[in-house]
Parts: C-alpha cells; structure tokens; sequence
C-alpha cells in the first residue's frame, strides 16, 4: 500500500496523498473514538453485572452452579443434623425436668398426707359430727376414747374434740371431775368431728351396741346426735411438740 | 485525549442506559472487556513509540474481542469452559503488562 517498505504499519499521516489527510484523520479518530466509547460503555456495564448476585448466579457457568448447589445442599445436611441434635437435646432436658416436676408432686403430697396426719394444719372435706350431750357430767374420758376409736377404724382421717384437734400424742384425762382433752378443760356437750368417710362413719357409730348405744347407757340425760356433713372443717393444731426421746429411724422423703 | 473522552463518554452512556446484560452473554462480557482493553493499551504504546495506525487498532480492537470471545465458547461447548476462560484472560493480562511496562519506559524513562 506504500511506496517505502515500512517495518512498522502505516501510520497515516506520511504516506496518503493530501486531499485525503484530513478526511482519513477524521475517520480513524471517529473510529478510535467509538472504540473507546465501547470500551467505556462495557467496562461499566460488567461493573454493574458483577454487583448483582442474580446476575452472577444467571451468569455462572453450569458447572459452577452445580458446585453451589452441592454446596449448598452439604450446607442445608448439616445444619438439619445439628438442628435434630438440638432437638434431641432440649427433649432430654424437658424429659429431666419433667422428672424432676414429679418427684417434687410426690413429696409435696407426702408433705400434706403427714401434715394432716401431725394436725399442723386444717382438715376439711365430708365428715361427721357427732354432739353428746351430758348434763349431769356423767361421760369419762374412756368414753370419748372409746368414741375416737370408733371413729378412726370407720377411717376419720382428722378429728377434734370441742375445736381441741386430736393429733398422734393427745389424750383424754379428769381432773377435779372435769374431762380434759390434751390438758384443755372440755364441757359438754361434747363436739366431736371428723372428717372421712361421712357415710362409713355414720353407719359404725350407729351399729347396735355400738358408740350411740353405749353413750345412752352410759348415763341418763347423755343424749348422743350423729350429724353427716358434705363440707366439714376441722381446725390445726398450734405448735407441735418436738420429739426429745425418740429420733427418726429412716431420713424423710426416702421410699 | 479525544479517546479519553471517548472512554468517559462511554462510560457515563453505560451508567445513564444501565443495560441489563443478556444471560446468554453474561460469560463473555469480562472477558470482551480485557480483550479490549488490551487493543487499548497496544494503542496507547503504539502511540508512544511512534508506530500508532488507526487500522491497526482498530482491526486489533475488534479481532481480540471477537477471537476471546469465539475462545471461551468453544472451551464451554468442549466441556473445558472455566479454563479456557481463565487461560484467555491469563494471556490478555500478560500483554496488557507488556504494554504498560512500555508505557512505562517512555513515561518515565525507567
């Protein structure tokens, strides 16, 4: 295309004929000029591309995205594991404390069973109450144990006489012709209730010969009444005495 | 400086059209854009060495994108997408280096 063998390629400005000059110069800058406005508009457009993570992910080749999905899929194996483990763990815990829930209710239960028994508190539910009525003070304390006896073997689980609770160390006594319950003056007529079985109670103090019977004879003028209740209260025992002789053979709470 | 112009041009073209690239495409574009940028910086070293020709770029402009982009395709259709890829980019990047060093040596006389 040149007279002179160039080593290098023409660079356009020596060897074309001078009408030609400035219209090729406009032509190769116009060129150059879109060229590099290409460049620019690419660069920014695969810029951008590359910020958006759909557009990466639409972009990756398929094995690429195949990896990711392996990945991915390892990923979501492992955390279901740890999310089962977990699981497991939290049922053991609620399991244990579930345990331990029960033999706090049985102990709690036991605490009330004994503290009906040691007449620390108040007792109530269906009973009886059985009034005596002794006007010329002829009942001994025999009969009102007799009477207690009676009551307990029909299943009375708490009793008390004239308010006076009957725990395991109480005792019917005279002194200057009174009767005494644990050391408290009691005058008739005698009340005496007991919750248990009302039904059960009734019907053993009523048996012939039997409490009712026995407290009639015992002197004229005793009338005894017997009295089912649906709802009965019995009242505590203040203070317990503490044990001085005796020591507890086996801890508390043990089976 | 009318390149650099251009380049500007161009670029605040792309950011105002903000073009949504094809997925079909998306592989190809880093790579067509190091092509280019190569043809780029030849240019700017023919410049400096006195050797520019406006043909030259230009045709060398327009190959290099069309063979890189022609070479990564055929790596995707041959199974070797991923290598053939980085290997092209690899080759860009080494002569884009070369280049620059030149560019360098003339700037800088160093």
């Amino acid at each position: 295309m040149t007279q002179t063998a160039a080593p290098h390629a023409p660079d356009g400005s020596d060897a074309s004929p001078a009408p030609d000059r400035p219209r090729r110069r406009l032509l190769s800058t116009t060129a150059v000029a879109v060229a590099c406005g290409l460049l620019g508009f690419l660069l920014v457009t695969q810029l951008r591309a590359a910020e958006d993570l759909g557009a990466q992910l639409e972009g990756e080749r398929e094995e690429d995205l195949a990896t990711i999905l392996a990945n991915l899929s390892a990923e979501t194996d492992r955390l279901q594991s740890e999310s089962t483990d977990l699981r497991l763990t939290l049922l053991a815990f609620e399991e244990s404390a579930e345990q331990d829930g029960l033999a706090l209710r049985n102990l709690e239960r036991r605490l009330e069973d004994f503290s009906i028994l040691a007449g620390v508190v108040a007792a109530e539910g269906e009973g009886i109450v059985l009034t005596v009525e002794d006007p010329r003070g002829q009942l001994a304390p025999e009969h009102l144990v007799d009477t207690v006896q009676e009551l307990r073997d029909a299943g009375a689980e708490a009793i008390d006489v004239n308010g006076v609770r009957l725990i395991v160390s109480s005792a019917f006594t005279v002194r200057n012709d009174r009767l005494l319950v644990d050391g408290t003056p009691a005058t008739p007529p005698y009340r005496i209730a007991a919750v248990g079985p009302a039904e059960t109670m009734a019907r053993a103090l009523a048996i012939p010969n039997g409490v009712v019977d026995t407290l009639h004879r015992a002197g004229d003028g005793v009338i005894a009444s017997v009295d089912s209740r649906a709802q009965l209260t019995v009242p505590p025992r203040g203070e317990a005495k503490p044990f001085v002789f005796g020591e507890p053979v086996t801890p508390v709470g043990a089976d | 400086m009318i390149p650099l112009l251009a380049l500007v041009a161009g670029a605040l073209l792309g950011l105002i059209v903000q073009p949504t690239v094809p997925p079909l495409l998306a592989p190809y574009l880093p790579v067509a854009v190091i092509a280019s940028l190569d043809a780029i910086f030849g240019a700017a070293r023919a410049r400096l060495d006195g050797t520019f020709s406006e043909r030259v770029f230009l045709v060398s402009f327009f190959t290099n994108v069309v063979l890189a982009v022609f070479l990564v395709f055929l790596g995707d259709q041959l199974g070797a997408g991923q290598e053939l890829s980085t290997a092209v980019l690899f080759v860009f990047g080494v002569r884009i280096f070369q280049n620059l060093a030149a560019v360098r040596r003339h700037l800088f006389r160093a």
